[in-house]
């Protein structure tokens, strides 16, 4: 298990613990992100928020919120 | 003349709002394929079969618990300012994640049209979505769109001028 922060472009993982309060589970709902999910990181630069692909779209989360949530490779 | 009515479009970012907002008004507003390009509100009119329409574009958001300035302004806006209709523009090949926003929307007692827009892409992905199933569950009209191509606009309007009675 590792944040989804640290994760390399390219690479493709399954979302398995929000580390976060009841706002930011809200937020990754909204977004379309939950539990049990794959995405696959598209691009992770400098400090910047990463970009995701989820279901042939992208979404852009903030490092602070990368950091937050946990992953297991797929 | 009778009242004007304000139709607003509403949806998640980057699904096209502001490409069917072209297309009905005859607009120039910028549109470009990221999400968060348009952050503000923008306004403009679409006549149809004699009846005239004040439509807004409204900037995308995820969910009615907003969350930045942009999203603040679309809910304020389909909270407040009551439209006679609320457009949802949906990206067809997301729909679980877009169809969140329009169950919000139509829970809060708008009345609602749906856009099922990019459908060509969904098509192109192997999606099959059963549109008349679709509508009766969400008590809403449902109408494939791919605005890029001019497809399904009139449909659109039909159902839009259907929908405000006028």
């Amino acid at each position: 298990m590792m944040p989804l922060a640290m994760v390399s472009p390219g690479e493709e993982v399954r979302l398995v613990c929000i580390r976060g309060g009841r706002r930011m589970r809200k937020r990754l709902a909204d977004l379309g992100l939950n539990l049990g999910m794959t995405v696959r990181v598209l691009q992770r630069e400098g400090r910047g928020p990463l970009i995701l692909a989820v279901k042939d779209s992208r979404l852009a989360v903030g490092r602070g919120m990368a950091h937050k949530i946990l992953v297991q490779p797929c | 003349m009778a009242k004007q009515r304000t139709i607003a479009l509403a949806g998640n970012p980057n699904t096209g709002k502001s490409t069917i907002f072209n297309a009905l008004t005859g607009g120039r507003q910028h549109v470009g394929n990221w999400p968060g390009k348009t952050v503000e509100k923008k306004e403009g009119t679409c006549k149809y079969n004699g009846s005239e329409f004040q439509v807004v574009d409204l900037p995308g958001t995820y969910s009615l618990t907003a969350y930045s300035l942009e999203e603040v302004i679309a809910r304020d806006f389909v909270i407040d300012e009551r439209p006679d209709l609320v457009v949802v523009v949906v990206d067809s090949a997301n729909l679980e994640r877009n169809l969140y926003l329009v169950v919000q929307i139509v829970e809060m007692g708008a009345r609602v049209v749906v856009a099922l827009n990019m459908s060509d892409i969904a098509d192109s992905r192997g999606f099959r979505i059963d549109v008349p199933l679709l509508s009766q569950g969400l008590g809403a009209p449902v109408i494939p769109t791919v605005a890029s191509k001019g497809q399904g606009l009139d449909e659109l309007k039909k159902a839009i001028v259907e929908a405000t009675g006028s």
